[in-house]
């Protein structure tokens, strides 16, 4: 066929990219490394999304565990916080009380003396299984913060 | 640079994927061939810069999906060329519906040549070529201007070879039939001299 020994011979101009070759070059580098960093994003949010799933299920299932996380994350050491029970009635048991938990009677006056003016403490009040009023007390540990000095 | 010519191209892509000096061989490599193509097909410079930037963005971000299957890839980067062309020509045909209804103009008087070397032989033939299906656009362009293989475009089209020869046969013909007879006739008159 004719035809096609025509285009063989048809003369093609030498089409060259120029100064587009650097700049495309320079818009896919940017792109790879933009591409780079979002996957990096992606992972370091996949696995926060990851820790944050894995806390709530030990919340669920085991509180103690996501307590001792808690303190070691966000540094409430509670362990030399005074923990204290009141016990307001005579005849609570006491004898499956943690060992950290001091106990003191309502009904001595100066057993209260040693909590501390500029210290904090959280009060709570319940009922336990018997229906007897207990009265707990816990230190409160406010991290110190740093002065500004002007 | 790090990468030679004799390194095997599946390991450069693989590395392409993780390390950029890699990936900036291949554009190297490969973009002086994708841009010639995409002139040869839509004839217009700024086209093809849009053209070969979507392809090369598209072939980074495609880069882990490129799966080593005989298939070299210039082929697939070719691949993808075609088809962006083919959303191009769909747009352009959607434009060119609107411009003739409103402004009822020519659209032979709206093709842009200015920025393009003159060559009126190319420019001859390109005419009557963009009158054809875009597929046998595509395969006359990559069998006598980019001086393909009928291999080579079985590769890059997913089709085979006696297919294909029998395609290209096709659209010569359809060629051959859209171009007035003095035209020809002048073609032919240019094999001769």
């Amino acid at each position: 066929m004719p035809i096609d020994k025509y285009l063989c011979n048809v003369n093609l101009p030498d089409f060259q990219p120029g100064p587009f070759t650097v700049r495309l070059k320079y818009e896919l580098k940017q792109l790879y490394f933009d591409k780079k960093l979002s996957n990096f994003y992606h992972y370091v949010y996949s696995s926060a999304i990851l820790g944050l799933f894995v806390i709530c299920l030990l919340l669920v299932f085991k509180p103690q565990t996501a307590h001792n996380i808690n303190s070691f994350v966000f540094r409430t050491d509670h362990e030399n916080a005074l923990d204290m029970l009141l016990l307001a009635e005579k005849d609570i048991d006491i004898s499956n009380l943690p060992s950290n938990i001091r106990t003191v009677s309502t009904e001595m006056p100066n057993s209260l003396s040693f909590l501390e003016d500029d210290k904090s403490y959280l009060i709570h009040k319940f009922r336990n299984h018997e229906n007897k009023t207990m009265i707990y007390i816990s230190e409160v540990k406010n991290q110190q913060q740093q002065r500004i000095l002007y | 640079m790090k990468y030679r010519d004799n390194i095997d191209e599946n390991e450069i892509i693989a590395e392409a994927k993780r390390d950029y000096q890699a990936f900036d061989y291949i554009y190297e490599k490969y973009m002086p061939q994708v841009f010639q193509y995409v002139m040869y097909r839509v004839y217009n410079r700024e086209t093809a810069e849009d053209i070969v930037s979507t392809v090369f963005f598209k072939a980074m971000k495609n880069l882990n999906l490129f799966k080593w299957r005989k298939i070299p890839f210039s082929a697939w980067l070719y691949r993808i060329a075609y088809n962006e062309i083919c959303n191009f020509a769909k747009k352009e045909k959607k434009q060119e519906k609107i411009r003739q209804n409103i402004l009822k103009e020519d659209p032979e008087s709206t093709y842009e040549m200015n920025n393009i070397g003159e060559d009126k032989s190319f420019r001859f033939v390109h005419d009557y070529l963009k009158q054809l299906p875009l597929k046998d656009q595509d395969l006359l362009t990559l069998r006598f201007f980019e001086k393909k293989s009928f291999t080579e475009i079985s590769q890059i089209t997913g089709k085979n070879e006696s297919t294909l020869r029998v395609n290209v046969h096709r659209a010569l013909k359809k060629l051959e039939s859209i171009m007035p007879e003095e035209v020809l006739n002048y073609a032919y008159r240019q094999i001769s001299l």
